[in-house]
């Protein structure tokens, strides 16, 4: 690999883990190289110029060198703060991060997912619904990592109907199902929170709505089950550990003695 | 020299050990020091065996309670909670703090599975509701994990009537303004409080 010096990056912190005596091994997410593994030396010291700044969903302006895979800090700036998500929306942000750390890999540049992302946390700061957005992230990082699929036509290559039901199968797409087999018909079940079928079933509707960024309310439980099928096999073997603690931070609203 | 090799690789287990010093402390202790290598093979052990946490703050003791947490002289109604054993030393040596302590042994990080259950949490919430504690405060560091670990524990605090307090963070004294970083600077910014 040629040695590289990226300079004034801007980028995010993903995550951040202790490593040897008093350094720190750091995922950054950069605009224009995508995922970047750096190990910032001293970054764990108390004089470190770095630490202060080493926080979760602030931008920075980041720089780095070196030839291998892990490559070498060697600037960080604070860009403009933005104020930090809190309760559900920083779980929320955990998760995208987790999202990104489990699926994309290091140095392939996602510029039009990075743009997602900025625009993502700028939701998660404000008291704004930010589910519709999440089930577009997840979206837009299915297409770009290439496992996009098809949500206007079915695997015959037919057009959708957005009452038809459909089933998502893996390398081919909406499968039809039979007239017999749909949640539509009666004696089936069906959610009534949401008009959609139960199960990995979804209607030509809910697709539609999805690719076309325009999901109504009662139509998100049953697009959070869809993404969640999609994403699954691109997510390993353990499950998400921002999962299992999202309902801690749901808990926490905002309490103003201890905010940043 | 599979023993000298081995000795000079697990030194390096310590923090600021590199290769280079991990090769001079094993020379110098087989070279110049064996009574010194015997006493602290056998002082490693034992504490390694012995060693546990408090019953009451989780901080490394080789009794049921730390000297903390068993001397009379502390107020039982204040607890400091901080997120390391160091940080205990590092405000018992600045201040005349002279209430307890809950060591939670890290934060709330939620990609790396630390959660409530692995912090002692609910041993925290079981003191809460003891009645015994009257005012926290609330330690843990200035970092976003930091704070929603606070946020949590003062949330667990809420309905036992403690009053929560939490340190300040900011500007560090003799420190100038324009050298310090943006995030410290509006975190100063945001508590900021009267002037007397
Ligand atoms: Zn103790």
């Amino acid at each position: 690999m040629n040695r590289t010096i990226v300079e004034r990056q801007p980028g995010y912190l993903l995550h951040s883990r202790p490593y040897r005596d008093s350094s720190a091994l750091l995922e950054i997410w950069s605009r224009d190289h995508g995922r970047v593994g750096l190990v910032a030396r001293g970054a764990r010291r108390a004089k470190s110029p770095w630490r202060g700044l080493l926080d979760n969903f602030q931008p920075l302006s980041i720089s780095w060198g070196g030839k291998g895979e892990l490559k070498t800090l060697r600037g960080l700036e604070s860009g403009p703060l933005m104020t930090p998500p809190v309760g559900e929306a920083l779980a929320a942000a955990y998760y995208i991060n987790e999202l990104l750390l489990r699926t994309c890999m290091r140095q392939d540049p996602h510029p039009g997912l990075y743009a997602r992302y900025t625009a993502m946390l700028e939701v998660l700061a404000t008291d704004q619904p930010f589910e519709p957005q999440l089930r577009y992230f997840e979206l837009q990082l299915l297409n770009e990592l290439g496992y996009g699929a098809d949500f206007y036509t079915d695997c015959h290559g037919d057009e959708l109907l957005p009452s038809g039901v459909y089933q998502f199968v893996a390398d081919q797409g909406a499968v039809p199902l039979l007239p017999r087999d749909t949640a539509l018909n009666a004696g089936d079940q069906r959610d009534d929170r949401t008009r959609e079928p139960v199960g990995e079933k979804v209607t030509g509707r809910l697709l539609m709505a999805l690719a076309q960024e325009q999901l109504e309310d009662d139509q998100l439980m049953a697009a959070k089950r869809l993404m969640r099928v999609l994403l699954r096999p691109h997510l390993g073997n353990r499950p998400l550990e921002s999962r299992r603690l999202w309902a801690v931070y749901s808990k926490l609203g905002k309490t103003d003695a201890v905010r940043h | 020299m599979a023993l000298l090799d081995g000795l000079i690789r697990e030194l390096q287990r310590l923090p600021g050990v590199g290769p280079k010093s991990a090769r001079r402390m094993a020379y110098h202790l087989m070279v110049h020091d064996r009574d010194g290598a015997q006493q602290l093979a056998q002082l490693m052990r034992q504490a390694a065996e012995e060693i546990g946490h408090c019953e009451l703050c989780r901080n490394l003791t080789e009794r049921d309670l730390c000297d903390i947490c068993a001397s009379s002289k502390r107020n039982p109604g204040q607890l400091c909670v901080v997120e390391s054993a160091a940080d205990v030393q590092a405000i018992e040596g600045a201040t005349d703090y002279q209430g307890r302590y809950f060591v939670l042994m890290g934060h709330l990080s939620p990609l790396d599975g630390i959660g409530p259950e692995e912090l002692g949490m609910d041993q925290l919430e079981q003191r809460f509701a003891s009645g015994e504690i009257k005012e926290l405060v609330l330690a843990t560091n200035a970092t976003l994990e930091g704070n929603v670990t606070a946020q949590y524990i003062a949330s667990l605090a809420e309905p036992n009537q403690i009053s929560v307090t939490r340190i300040a963070h900011g500007v560090p004294m003799g420190g100038e303004l324009e050298f310090v970083d943006g995030h410290t600077l509006r975190a100063a910014f945001s508590s900021r409080r009267e002037f007397d």
